[in-house]
Parts: structure tokens; C-alpha cells; sequence
């Protein structure tokens, strides 16, 4: 008789249900792995929305920022800055230029414009193309672990004087990993500001 | 057809009491029969057992097994290290928040204290040695001290100079904060920069300033002949207080002679005494006004409105300061108040590195501030 009833038993599952289960385990996984990265992509939004705005007022009027790299000994290395001409290159000791800058130039009398001011293209080459120095005003390099373009611009009747004139100034902030390709900026900060030279 | 080739067929030989089960698993016949006693018995009542669907014993073989628990491992496994890495990361990025936010509260007290007081006070920076602290627990570390100074109400006297000082003496206050870097021997006897300090005083001029505001709006040049304007010792103040005057009517000392040097004498080419008095520090208090303390490093500098940049760090050997508005001043220099204007910061400038309370984690902040005015072109 007991032989009889193991004989009517269902023993086990299938291989096939077994490699379901599997499947489903793995979706199940994937799906709470998923949830953890959507929340921490929500905070590394909201350390954007922290820094990255920290950074961009930063360099709106500061295009040539006290820049700064840890020595590996608890201390802050300040940046070595060399001039050549109107355009300055930080060194963070790396020997690759980790910012530069140009100069605007204010004796000019006509236009100053950027192109793509109203669109934020990073490394667009107009503006910053690779190996050359950024148009005068303009900025790059990375700063506070972030990608950082600044433009520049002002027109002609934006001069008030020879040595005063109202410039545009761009600002977009990236993820650092953006900076050989393109991005969407993490915040994008426009101001008019007023230029002096020559006090 | 579904029981011909089962086991449970294989078996259909066992002699059950109800007779012989092989007709009932011949093909076309149903696949439950009730059981009888044979072909010439009685039908016996049904049996559950015999009632039961027929179903194949469905058991793994070894290898099957060995498969699943393979693949239940190497689930097991990518989850374990997915989530361990999640969690990793999700620490991670907590952490690294808490920096930028103490960064960023760093910077906020900063752009009250130094921004908005810069064009209209005098703020010093000076670099102390290790003997002025005398604090043997804090050997071989050093101090960089800011101090402001600014005032609420500082033409509550405005034609009388003598009317100021009691307002003055009412209404002034500093802000001092102060950046210890410490080295302790390590054991192998070498020293290495373990904790730097950024405190702040408790003071909060700026917040009852801006309770009581009662300055008028900044004049960059003073315009002479305005209702602003005071003169004293030849020298025309807009709209900012002047100094302290002590009973010799000269300037007096400040806050009570703390650092016991008259004001006069705090100038960017005069150094402070520091062998001296330097201050009792008591306004310091660095268990409740400590902004972190995992402050690695701290530098300041500014940008003033000729362009010229100016920085100091925990290293820096001199004492600088930043003027204060009372100085635009136009005196028998003539045109004197414009080599001061030249001096004005534009832009405050100051980097930091903030570590985790383990210190694991590790960010370097480069911020600057810019103070009420028209920008300079930096270095052209």
C-alpha cells in the first residue's frame, strides 16, 4: 500500500520549473538592483543639485578659479598657472592642463560672440576645440570633480566704456566622465555681469 | 497512451488486492477505472488509492540536481555581489553628499562672513605659529586666523565723530575663524597631517547687521559735500564707520585691547604682534562652532578690482588684510581713495578638502564669491 501512494506521488519539480524560478529569482533581483540604482541616481541628483550650482557660480565670475589638488597627503597642492599670451593653463602636477582660460579682449570694439551661447554642446570644437585655446572669455577644465565649460560674449553697444562693458556669461556644469563626449549639463547658470579693466 | 510507457505501467505487474491492473492500462481505456475483483469478481468499493490520477514519478537524476544547485549558486552569487556593490555604492554616495553639503554649508557661512562684509570691513588674515597657540596637544600645528570686523549702526553719529564711538563700542563685532592644522608623529616617527579644524566664532554681526540696517547704500567714491559723508583727520568716511578713537583721540584699541594693538597698527604692512597677546580665543569654541572637522586643508584669496590676485594658506608666513570701505577715503592724498578702491575684493576665493569621518572618502571644493560690484578681468 505505501508503495502504492509514493507511486501516485508528484515527487519534484521539473528542470523546467526549476530554471523559471530561476528566471523569475533573477527579474526579481534585477528589479530590486534597478530600484537601488534609480535611488541613488536620485541623490547623485541632488549632490548635483548641491555642488554642481556651487561650482557654476563659481566660475561665472571666477573664470580662472584658485584651483586645487590633493598633494596624497591630506593637503591641497594649489594649481600651477602659466601664461601665454591671454590664455592661462592650470597644471594639477599630472602634467595635463586641467583648465584653461582666455583672456577677453577689450580693446576689440566690434562683436565678441560665441557660438551656440543658448545651447549647452559640450567640448563644442567652435568654442573649445581640442588642443587649442578657448575663444577669449571662454573657459574649460574641471573643477570640484566636475566638467565645467564658461562663455563669454558682449557686443559691440555693450561697452560702456573702454575699460567697462557688459559681457554674457554661460556657464554648464558636467559630470566629469562628459568631458571628451557630450553630456547633458547638471546645471546651466546665465548672468550679465559687468567687466571691468584697467582700475 | 499517456500511462503505456510510465512507470507507474512498469510496475502494473504487483499483485494488487483488487486484482490484476494491467486491463485498466491498456491502450483507449480510461486512465481511472474503479478497482474490482477481477474479471468474474465483485466490484470492490473504490479505493482512493486507486482513484487516483495516475501520475509519473517525476524524480530528478543526480545531475539534474547538481544543475539546479549550480545555477541556484551562480544566482546566488550575482546577487550577493550585485547588491553588495549596490550597498557599496549606495554608502558611497551618502557620503559623498554629506561632503558637498558641508562644503556647501562651508561656502554659505563663508559668502555671509567674508562676501558681504568685504567691500564695507576690514578683514585680516594672519598665519600663527605653533608657540602662539600654547597648546602643547596642538604642537607643530598652524593657525590661520581671519578676522572681521563691522558694525550695525555706524553713522548713528554721523557729523561727530566722538557720537560714534558709543555706538560703535555697542554695536561692533568680530568674526574669527580659525584653521588649525595639526602633524602628529606617526609611529614610524614621521609626521603626517591628521585633522584640520575650521571654526568659526560665535559671533554673528552680520545677522544683527542685517537686523539693523542702518547702512546706506555703499559709495565706491566718496562724493564730498554729501549727507553721508563725515570727515575726521582730514579724511572724508562714506558711509562707513572709521576706526575706534581712544581717550587721546587717537585710534583706539579694538575690542577691548584683545590683541592688544591699536587699530592704527593693523595694517597689511604691519605685522601683528603674535609673540605677543594674540587674543584669548575665548569666542572659539570648537566642539559646538566647528564647521568640520574633517577639514583637510584650508586657502583663501581674493581678486581685488585691479585684477590683482592675492592667496593665503595655512602655509602663508605674513598677515594680509582686506580693507575695509572706511578706507576709500579721499585725504590730502588726493586721489588716494582710488589706490584703495584698487584693493577692494571682488572676488573671495577659498579651497578646501573635506574627508569622510573614516576617512575613506576624500573631495577637494574650489569655490569663490563674489562681493557686491563690478568684476575685474582676472590676470589679463
Amino acid at each position: 500500500m505505501a508503495q502504492v501512494t509514493r507511486l501516485h506521488q508528484r515527487a519534484a519539480f521539473t528542470l523546467i520549473e526549476i530554471l523559471a524560478s530561476l528566471l523569475l529569482f533573477s527579474l526579481g533581483t534585477l528589479a530590486v538592483v534597478g530600484v537601488i540604482m534609480h535611488g541613488m541616481n536620485n541623490a547623485v541628483a541632488a549632490q548635483a543639485d548641491c555642488s554642481a550650482w556651487m561650482t557654476a557660480f563659481t566660475v561665472l565670475k571666477d573664470p580662472k578659479p584658485p584651483g586645487a589638488t590633493a598633494d596624497g597627503n591630506g593637503l591641497l597642492k594649489p594649481w600651477i598657472w602659466t601664461r601665454a599670451g591671454s590664455t592661462w593653463s592650470a597644471d594639477d602636477g599630472s602634467g595635463i592642463p586641467v583648465w584653461l582660460y582666455s583672456a577677453p579682449d577689450f580693446t576689440s570694439s566690434s562683436d565678441a560672440l560665441v557660438v551656440d551661447m543658448t545651447d549647452p554642446i559640450c567640448n563644442n570644437p567652435a568654442v573649445f576645440s581640442a588642443g587649442s585655446t578657448p575663444l577669449p572669455g571662454c573657459a574649460r577644465g574641471w573643477l570640484n570633480g566636475y566638467y565645467v565649460e564658461r562663455r563669454e560674449q558682449s557686443r559691440a553697444e555693450d561697452r560702456i566704456s573702454a575699460s567697462q562693458r557688459i559681457v554674457e556669461v554661460r556657464v554648464d556644469v558636467y559630470w566629469a566622465r562628459y568631458g571628451a563626449t557630450d553630456g547633458k549639463p547638471l546645471a546651466t547658470l546665465c548672468d550679465r555681469i559687468v567687466r571691468t579693466e584697467g582700475l | 497512451m499517456l500511462l503505456k510507457n510510465s512507470v507507474f505501467q512498469q510496475h502494473a505487474s504487483l499483485d494488487f488486492p483488487g486484482g490484476d491492473l494491467r486491463p485498466l492500462l491498456s491502450p483507449g481505456k480510461s486512465r481511472v477505472a474503479f478497482c474490482h475483483g477481477g474479471p468474474d469478481g465483485p466490484p470492490h468499493p473504490p479505493q482512493a488509492a486507486c482513484q487516483q490520477p495516475a501520475v509519473r514519478r517525476a524524480a530528478f537524476t543526480l545531475v539534474e540536481l547538481l544543475i539546479s544547485v549550480a545555477l541556484g549558486m551562480l544566482m546566488m552569487s550575482i546577487a550577493w555581489s550585485v547588491f553588495s556593490r549596490s550597498k557599496t555604492a549606495a554608502h558611497a554616495t551618502r557620503e559623498r553628499i554629506l561632503l558637498h553639503q558641508g562644503a556647501a554649508l562651508i561656502r554659505q557661512v563663508m559668502h555671509r562672513d567674508f562676501a558681504v562684509m568685504a567691500p564695507t570691513v576690514t578683514v585680516f588674515c594672519r598665519s600663527l605659529p605653533d608657540v602662539a597657540l600654547g597648546n602643547a596637544e596642538n604642537d607643530r600645528s598652524d593657525t590661520v586666523e581671519l578676522l572681521a570686523m563691522t558694525t550695525r549702526a555706524p553713522l548713528g553719529g554721523r557729523y561727530s565723530p566722538e557720537g560714534w564711538l558709543q555706538v560703535y563700542k555697542q554695536d561692533y563685532h568680530w568674526v574669527r575663524w580659525q584653521f588649525v592644522r595639526t602633524r602628529r608623529p606617526q609611529p614610524d616617527g614621521s609626521t603626517r597631517t591628521i585633522a584640520h579644524v575650521l571654526n568659526r566664532s560665535e559671533s554673528t554681526p552680520v545677522r544683527a547687521w542685517k537686523a539693523n540696517a542702518n547702512l546706506k547704500p555703499l559709495s565706491p567714491v566718496p562724493r564730498e559735500n554729501q549727507a553721508d559723508l563725515a570727515t575726521y583727520d582730514d579724511q572724508t568716511f562714506a558711509n562707513m564707520a572709521r576706526p575706534l578713537r581712544d581717550a587721546s583721540q587717537g585710534v583706539a584699541s579694538l575690542d577691548n585691547n584683545r590683541y592688544n594693538q591699536p587699530a592704527n597698527t593693523f595694517k597689511s604692512d604691519n605685522r601683528i604682534n603674535v609673540d605677543g597677546d594674540i587674543g584669548d580665543l575665548a569666542d572659539l569654541d570648537a566642539a559646538n562652532l566647528a564647521f568640520s572637522g574633517q577639514v583637510r586643508d584650508f586657502r583663501i584669496g581674493w581678486v581685488d578690482a585691479s585684477g590683482a590676485e592675492v592667496s593665503v594658506g595655512s602655509d602663508a608666513a605674513a598677515d594680509l588684510r582686506i580693507d575695509g570701505l572706511y578706507l576709500d577715503v579721499t585725504g590730502p592724498a588726493g586721489n588716494a581713495h582710488l589706490d584703495q578702491l584698487k584693493a577692494r575684493p571682488r572676488i573671495i576665493r577659498f579651497s578646501f578638502s573635506l574627508a569622510n569621518p573614516s576617512e575613506t572618502m576624500n573631495q577637494n571644493f574650489v569655490l569663490s564669491i563674489a562681493t557686491p560690484g563690478m568684476m575685474p578681468t582676472v590676470a589679463p
